[in-house]
């Protein structure tokens, strides 16, 4: 008789403490699933903010490299755009202060950079710089020379 | 009281194989966290740069070494084309690589040259 009774009280133990920790777990898996669930959503905010302001950017510099592609003409051809290839004069006309305030940007900039890191033409800068901006690299060809653009939004 | 001590052994077997069955699942769920790295702009520098050399004859006047050197200097990239690739860096990386196929002229025909890019380590 005493036996069975402490062996209950043995088993009701363990039971109540089985279910004190199951508790405790099913409370720390909630609270850590609310936790990882919050953490990723601010990831993936944070990594589409980081993809649209990176494509905007690509977007601007394809639209910059059209727009100040060298132009050639034969006597028996009509004037052709040279892809790829810039022409300072061209880069320079483009009115970066419109295209910022018809995209919404805050700040737009293009500079042109050679391989020893040097501008080679005048840099072109809308809006003050901002702390959070979106930049991208492409290459080019200016008089032949391979050229780096890098082009800002914010 | 056989029957109840089998009761117990089985429930705490149960709740052994339940509990390993959610971490199996969170563990196979992790790479599911990993992030993934943005390579548009990568594409778009391998696209120029395949551009720019077919456009400046460096398949044509023997600049190419030093076209890819240039490029490389530049954009903090490596780029491969035919059998050279930009000084300093290794062909058996292990990351992630762009290959493009370009029209280039060689200088007596027009050849499909293959131009390669890739994050140095």
């Amino acid at each position: 008789m005493w036996s069975e009774l402490t062996q209950s009280k043995s088993k009701n133990g363990f039971f109540s403490i089985d279910a004190a920790f199951a508790i405790f777990i099913a409370v720390l898996m909630f609270t850590s699933f609310a936790l990882l669930a919050n953490s990723s959503a601010m990831f993936a905010a944070s990594y589409a903010k980081e993809i649209s302001g990176t494509n905007a950017a690509l977007r601007l510099s394809s639209y910059v490299l059209n727009e100040a592609a060298a132009e050639r003409g034969g006597p028996l051809s009509g004037p052709y755009v040279k892809v790829g290839e810039l022409d300072p004069a061209l880069l320079q006309s483009i009115d970066l202060d419109a295209i910022a305030i018809r995209s919404g940007l805050k700040h737009a900039s293009v500079s042109v950079k050679d391989e020893n890191k040097a501008d080679v033409v005048q840099p072109l800068v809308s809006g003050a710089g901002q702390p959070e901006s979106f930049c991208v690299q492409r290459l080019a060809l200016l008089r032949n020379e391979p050229v780096l653009m890098e082009v800002c939004i914010a | 009281m056989k029957v109840e001590k089998f009761s117990a052994g089985f429930l705490m077997s149960l709740e052994a194989a339940f509990s390993l069955t959610l971490l199996l699942i969170a563990l196979a769920a992790l790479p599911a966290f990993q992030a993934h790295k943005n390579t548009a702009p990568d594409f778009f520098l391998c696209s120029d740069a395949a551009l720019s050399l077919a456009k400046s004859g460096a398949f044509s006047n023997g600049g190419l070494q030093d076209s890819l050197n240039g490029m490389h200097d530049l954009a903090g990239m490596c780029f491969s084309a035919g059998s050279l690739s930009s000084a300093g860096c290794s062909r058996d990386t292990e990351g992630e690589k762009i290959s493009l196929s370009i029209p280039a002229f060689d200088g007596t025909e027009l050849k499909e040259a293959t131009v390669s890019c890739w994050r140095g380590r």
